[in-house]
């Protein structure tokens, strides 16, 4: 009873220190919903519709005949009326076409970086496609930007693989209706065979949790969270002892009747306080903010497990921590190691950047980090509604790497401990 | 009837990576009496109440404090004892209340004891007024006092006082002898260390005197004194004391001893009337400003040169 009130008289007493400093406030709270704001406005948005800008030359003069079923000038009126519809309903056109007089006139506008693409219609157009024979267009593309390169080949391509498409499906309907009564149906197929020798069809497909805004801030919200884990955990586990040395209290809380432990104990309590303190903000703003943060342990029992992964993260921070302050003589110097390790891993281990944006090794490493395995657990169970099947064969992993990590870090403590006295 | 022993220690010996920080120290605290450590700094004071509140291990040697062994029954002795080292031990971001619950909860007191201790304590040394003030606000004098009720807060019978004192002003210095002797009349059994003389003198029924980690000797304050025997202190007063005049005083003294500050020298003599015309002389040749001239009653500064040839700051 002596240990457990001991245990809690040292927690409550980091904690209030921790509530009464406002730079600890500040990397706790504040610092974690500034960088949430800034997801918010900067990355957590769905890419949006492409608009290209494309420069029509005119150079078919068999376009005005007059008599002729299908123009150059009926390709740029369907094209000037092709939209994408975005996720809040809005209509977006695609092509924003301008005329030019000449080839060269284009071309200098597309040099200039006026246009991301010049569409030329040669001579002759109108009237091949009009009378069924192959009908060439010119496309010039603006190179420099390989993704807007391929952006704007793959937008154009498709729309002339469309129209093409059509167009074959109106002749084949046209020859079709002027065959023999007893010509076989296999003719008209042989048609289409030969109009489309090979059929693809497209389907897009989003996953459902990262459609949208919401999920991309559920996304963000969660890495946060990892991220206060790795930085604030970790400075907190490298000050344990040093921060009471420097304060001059160790000699007089160790003439208490407490042991090592419960001094361990006790800081270690205050630290997962802080840290849940920090998770509860980080939450509460993301969802404020609309991320979508699934949570119903009777409906998806992965759920339950979440606590315990956090719970399991929070101990390996503190642990990794506590393992730094062997290095480390000062509060000042234990803070600024932890921050100097904790920042670049950040980054580098896939809790804050994407996994999926990392090089090769690097990703090897973010996929074994254990603080990424348990984030990326809690992001699949609250973020990507995943069950069971993700969560429970991590778990295991994850209370070894804690109990083994956690464990390094009380012997690091032990040792620090005997060297501050 | 013979007094209750209450800290027992016998050839403790500390040694920090083979340098001897106490060297075989050995003495007996009785019940209700003030024991000064004096000596100092590097006499092995620290070290010696270190080890007597279970905070180090010994080297060797063997110490009891109310009859438990202070390494097989650390956490026993922690419990017991209370120990006011020399820095403020008090947290300056929490108030002076928050910091005796906090160690209170240390020791284990249920919240609403913990409270009325504290309030008690905080009375006691005059902080009840500014309890709910963060520490950060304090003087050095009222976190000193702070040190001394966080020291009781479990109402020991043995108390552990390392230089509870260092760093304040005589006025409040004064004010923290006051409480002391306050406890002192309490009868709780303290063990003072310090390096001031005026201090160990006034406040202790008897005083070790540590150098280079040993007892050089252990008798109260008056004993000591008288243990300078036929030697009498003759006492300078100058305007300004030069090596020239140092010097100059030098052969006079018994052994070549003197003791010096700003303005003053103290000389040591079997025979004080043959010496006062000749200091005079040596004074005014070596260019002093002489402003007196008198016998003086022997302090414990004078009982340690005596004893290792050495002052005591």
């Amino acid at each position: 009873m002596m240990g457990f009130r001991a245990i809690l008289a040292i927690a409550g007493r980091d904690m209030k220190s921790t509530v009464r400093d406002k730079m600890a406030l500040f990397w706790l709270i504040l610092f974690p919903l500034l960088m949430l704001t800034f997801s918010y406005f900067l990355w957590a948005n769905p890419m949006p519709p492409v608009t290209l800008d494309v420069g029509v030359v005119y150079e078919d003069s068999t376009a005005d005949w007059g008599n002729l079923t299908f123009t150059a000038r009926n390709v740029t009126e369907i094209m000037a009326k092709v939209v994408v519809e975005t996720e809040e309903g809005k209509n977006v056109t695609v092509f924003c076409l301008a005329e030019y007089s000449s080839r060269e006139e284009a071309l200098d506008a597309l040099k200039g970086d006026k246009l991301d693409a010049v569409l030329v219609f040669p001579e002759g157009f109108s009237k091949n496609i009009s009378y069924g024979l192959p009908a060439r267009v010119e496309l010039y593309i603006r190179g420099g930007d390989t993704y807007r390169e391929q952006v704007t080949r793959a937008v154009l391509t498709e729309f002339f693989d469309k129209l093409s498409d059509e167009v074959a499906k109106r002749r084949i309907e046209i020859i079709a209706e002027h065959l023999p009564p007893e010509a076989p149906p296999e003719v008209v197929d042989f048609m289409r065979g030969l109009a489309w020798p090979v059929n693809a069809s497209v389907s897009v497909v989003t996953p459902k949790a990262l459609l949208g805004k919401a999920g991309l801030m559920g996304w963000f919200t969660i890495a946060m969270i990892g991220t206060e884990f790795l930085i604030a955990g970790m400075i907190a586990g490298a000050v344990m002892v040093v921060e009471e040395k420097d304060k001059k209290t160790l000699r007089r809380l160790l003439a208490a009747p407490i042991g090592p432990w419960d001094l361990l104990i006790g800081k270690t309590l205050s630290g997962l306080a802080s840290l849940a303190l920090s998770a509860a903000a980080c939450l509460a703003f993301g969802l404020a903010l609309g991320a979508r943060i699934n949570w119903d342990p009777l409906a998806n029992p992965a759920h339950a497990l979440v606590p315990v992964l956090l719970l399991l993260g929070a101990l390996m921070s503190l642990g990794m921590g506590l393992l730094i302050s062997m290095l480390a003589k000062s509060t000042k110097g234990a803070e600024g190691l932890a921050t100097a390790v904790s920042w670049p891993l950040m980054f580098l281990t896939g809790i804050w950047y994407p996994k999926w944006l990392l090089p090769g090794p690097l990703r090897l490493l973010a996929d074994y980090f254990p603080l990424t395995m348990a984030i990326d657990a809690v992001r699949s169970a609250v973020v990507f509604n995943a069950g069971l099947e993700v969560v429970l064969p991590v778990l295991p992993w994850l209370v070894l790497a804690t109990v083994v990590i956690y464990g390094l870090g009380a012997l690091a403590y032990k040792y620090v401990l005997k060297r501050s006295l | 009837m013979a007094r209750e022993v209450l800290v027992k220690v016998h050839e403790l010996v500390k040694e920090y990576n083979g340098t001897p920080a106490l060297r075989g120290v050995s003495f007996e605290a009785y019940e209700g009496e003030v024991l000064g450590l004096l000596g100092p700094n590097g006499a092995g004071k620290t070290t010696l109440i270190n080890i007597l509140a279970g905070i180090l291990l010994p080297t060797n040697g063997r110490a009891e404090v109310l009859g438990h062994d202070v390494v097989a029954e650390s956490r026993a002795v922690r419990a017991l004892v209370g120990f006011c080292p020399q820095e403020t031990v008090a947290y300056e971001d929490l108030s002076a209340l928050e910091n005796m619950l906090f160690y209170a909860g240390l020791y284990g007191l249920p919240r609403s004891e913990a409270k009325r201790r504290a309030r008690e304590l905080l009375e006691f040394v005059g902080l009840w007024d500014v309890a709910k003030k963060r520490v950060k606000e304090f003087s050095g004098g009222m976190k000193k006092r702070l040190n001394l009720a966080i020291a009781l807060v479990n109402d020991p019978r043995v108390l552990l006082l390392d230089e509870p004192t260092t760093g304040l002003d005589p006025r409040a210095r004064k004010e923290v002898w006051r409480y002391i002797e306050g406890l002192k009349a309490e009868g709780r059994t303290i063990l003072l260390a310090t390096h001031y003389m005026e201090e160990a003198d006034r406040l202790s029924d008897r005083v070790a005197i540590m150098d280079l980690g040993r007892v050089v000797a252990l008798d109260t304050p008056e004993a000591l004194k008288k243990s300078l025997g036929e030697l009498s202190v003759v006492e300078v007063k100058v305007a300004e004391v030069t090596e020239g005049l140092k010097a100059a005083l030098m052969p006079l003294s018994e052994g070549g001893k003197l003791i010096t500050g700003e303005d003053y020298v103290r000389l040591y003599t079997r025979d004080p009337d043959a010496l006062l015309p000749e200091a005079v002389k040596a004074a005014l040749e070596a260019g002093a400003k002489l402003e007196a001239i008198h016998i003086t009653e022997p302090t414990l500064e004078d009982v340690f040169l005596k004893l290792t040839g050495r002052r005591l700051r």
